[in-house]
């Protein structure tokens, strides 16, 4: 590892995100002046401070998280193929999150109280983050074949998973007031929407102790990208340190899942373009994944935003990831299975 | 216990009667007999294998209570022999910590390896594997420098140390002008040999090679055999699982028979190796010769009986 190399690599990354959180703030329907915003003149101050730049950086946040916990589930697997939407971890966040909202709906219910609002972030976070790992261990329980990890059956599990995550979830839909199901709808498709106060501070300690805690464990991740016995045999505790990972990068899915719904293939593209340039090195990969992934569905979100602005409509940018992803995942997947 | 720790790097055995813990399934078993000692002590083995290692296959023959004993030295290549499944590999496994016997003592330079901690036994012993792993494509020097992960902190941040030992174990390897290279980019025979340079790097005090010839051309193995002896002769104490009879032959000075999960036989290679022997153990009848210049045996497998019939 270069340390000079990782430097630039970090300053490229920061640059890079700042440049996209200006162009998101900078495109919209409606034209804004920098100058007049700063000067704190309406409009241009509440839709760049109170809506564009909230939910550009909600953006830069998912996609920290998501690029962060696919490259280290990458490392677990063996396997590029490897993604937190793919193997049902943003699957198992979304139902388990879904199943916190039904139960406080409930309970207000009885109560007497009415919560519509998905305001209760801490405890849907939470929920969601349980979701995740319960997700993570399913996936590499089943996903052994004889004690050792079969990196194409763990896929399969986690695809299953996803079908019956989303299956609960249709019927959780069912058991709540009409309202709140559209809001799970809306929440779950994958769109990034206008938050602010609690909902992001929330986002940001989520995020980054998850991400920082994989950023830390990039140079153990090196060691399990070997395999279990070589890792064992380099004086790695396997057992331990693969929990981490997984807790660490169930946490990321989780608050990305928490704070944009289900998106998709964040976690393929970004760690696989990352690797291309940069190598296979976790303790560089990591902080890149985090840094692009950031730049990068930021601006898939602004690109979402006006592509279809014409129409006076917006597509959730979890549609515009997967159309990039999906075939994507497909390619990697002819490619890994040729010889050599 | 028949050992003292200074002399020996590595000490298998168990102390006359114990017992094996109660309960305890008879999942796999080993017995190793030693000829050496003046008393055979005995031992059994049963091993169940550890967390993270599960899949390793070890002896599936009924269980059967035997002579256990088996201790190499600093400076030797011993040479482990025998047919499939016989347990050779399990014999590495156990002495790296990557298996906990179930009953019985292993001393990896006086510490138990799968009671120690990984670091410490990493340290101590690096295992090449037969068939390393290269999911992601790391170059040769990033591929070596993984070897001093037990020596380094939490991010693996290179010392200066661990810069020259990498560069130092590069040149040992010959591996100098292909240190920036991808390892997909390499042959086999140049791949085996920077899983060798890695675990030179963990500067361990025991070498593990598993089968560290197969799928490896003739030059590449004679190569293979000719690093372990240099190791064993800068102090080492090198274990090698071998197919190859002849190539174990020629440069082990201690070969250890294993059969059915025992050590058979034990001793230098033209001792061990005899015609009755290999087809007791093997069951195929070799004709025995010796390299007049060195001294060591060399077996070649007898047509089978009815072929020659026919020329008769």
């Amino acid at each position: 590892m270069n340390r000079g190399r990782v430097a630039v690599m970090v300053l490229a990354g920061l640059a890079a995100l700042a440049a996209a959180l200006v162009l998101a703030c900078m495109v919209g329907a409606q034209p804004v002046s920098f100058a007049r915003a700063i000067a704190g003149q309406d409009p241009d101050r509440t839709i760049l401070f109170g809506l564009r730049l909230p939910r550009a950086l909600v953006g830069a946040l998912v996609g920290c998280a998501l690029a962060a916990a696919g490259t280290a589930l990458q490392a677990l697997l063996r396997n590029p193929l490897a993604e937190p939407f793919v193997l049902g971890v943003s699957g198992g966040a979304a139902l388990g999150g879904t199943l916190v909202l039904v139960a406080t709906g409930a309970a207000s219910h009885l109560l007497g109280f009415s919560s519509t609002a998905l305001g209760l972030a801490p405890s849907v976070a939470t929920g969601a983050v349980v979701g995740a790992a319960g997700a993570t261990l399913l996936v590499f329980a089943l996903g052994r074949e004889s004690g050792r990890l079969v990196p194409e059956a763990a896929l399969l599990v986690g695809v299953v998973f996803n079908f019956f995550a989303a299956a609960m979830i249709t019927l959780a839909k069912l058991l709540v007031p009409p309202d709140q199901a559209l809001r799970l709808i809306y929440w779950l498709t994958g769109a990034i929407s206008y938050e602010g106060g609690v909902t992001l501070v929330v986002g940001v300690l989520c995020v980054g102790v998850s991400v920082a805690a994989l950023v830390l464990l990039s140079g153990r991740m090196n060691l399990l990208s070997l395999g279990e016995e070589e890792a064992a045999s380099l004086g790695l505790h396997v057992g331990l340190s693969r929990g981490l990972v997984l807790l660490a990068a169930s946490a990321a899915t989780g608050a990305a899942v928490t704070l944009a719904g289900m998106v998709g293939f964040v976690g393929l593209i970004v760690p696989h373009a990352a690797r291309r340039v940069l190598g296979p090195d976790h303790r560089v990969l990591v902080p890149a994944a985090a840094l692009f992934g950031a730049a990068f569905l930021v601006i898939s979100d602004a690109v979402a935003r006006v592509a279809f602005l014409l129409l006076g409509t917006e597509p959730p940018v979890g549609a515009l990831t997967a159309f990039i992803g999906g075939p994507l995942f497909l390619w990697l997947m002819r490619r890994s299975r040729r010889p050599g | 216990m028949p050992f003292s720790a200074q002399e020996h790097c590595i000490a298998i055995g168990l102390p006359q009667g114990a017992a094996m813990p109660k309960g305890m399934r008879h999942r796999c078993l080993a017995t190793l007999t030693s000829r050496s000692n003046d008393e055979p002590t005995r031992v059994r083995f049963h091993w169940t294998p550890r967390r993270g290692a599960r899949s390793v296959v070890c002896i599936r023959q009924p269980p059967r209570p035997e002579c256990v004993s088996f201790t190499a030295r600093a400076g030797e290549l011993v040479g482990l022999v025998g047919p499939n499944g016989a347990g050779k590999s399990t014999l590495i496994r156990l002495v790296a910590g990557l298996l906990r016997p179930a009953a019985g003592t292993v001393r990896l330079c006086e510490l138990d390896p799968a009671a120690a901690s990984r670091r410490a036994v990493a340290r101590l012993a690096a295992l090449v594997p037969q068939e390393p792993s290269a999911a992601w494509p790391f170059t040769v020097r990033e591929a070596v420098m993984m070897g001093r992960a037990p020596r380094q902190g939490l991010l693996s941040l290179p010392s200066r140390l661990d810069q020259s030992a990498v560069a130092g174990t590069l040149e040992v390897c010959d591996l100098v002008h292909l240190a920036d290279r991808r390892l997909d980019q390499l042959s086999g025979g140049e791949r085996r040999r920077v899983f060798f340079a890695r675990a030179l790097a963990q500067e361990p005090r025991v070498l593990l090679l598993d089968e560290p010839t197969a799928f490896l051309d003739l030059a590449h193995q004679v190569a293979a055999m000719r690093m372990a002896e240099v190791a064993a002769q800068r102090g080492l104490c090198v274990l090698a699982v071998l197919h190859d009879l002849n190539l174990a032959a020629a440069s082990c000075s201690r070969l250890v028979v294993f059969s059915r999960g025992r050590i058979f036989a034990e001793g230098t290679p033209a001792d061990v190796l005899t015609a009755e022997r290999v087809r007791e153990v093997w069951g195929v009848p070799v004709w025995r010769g010796e390299d007049a210049r060195t001294g060591a045996p060399f077996v070649l497998p007898l047509r089978s009986p009815p072929a020659s019939k026919q020329v008769t």
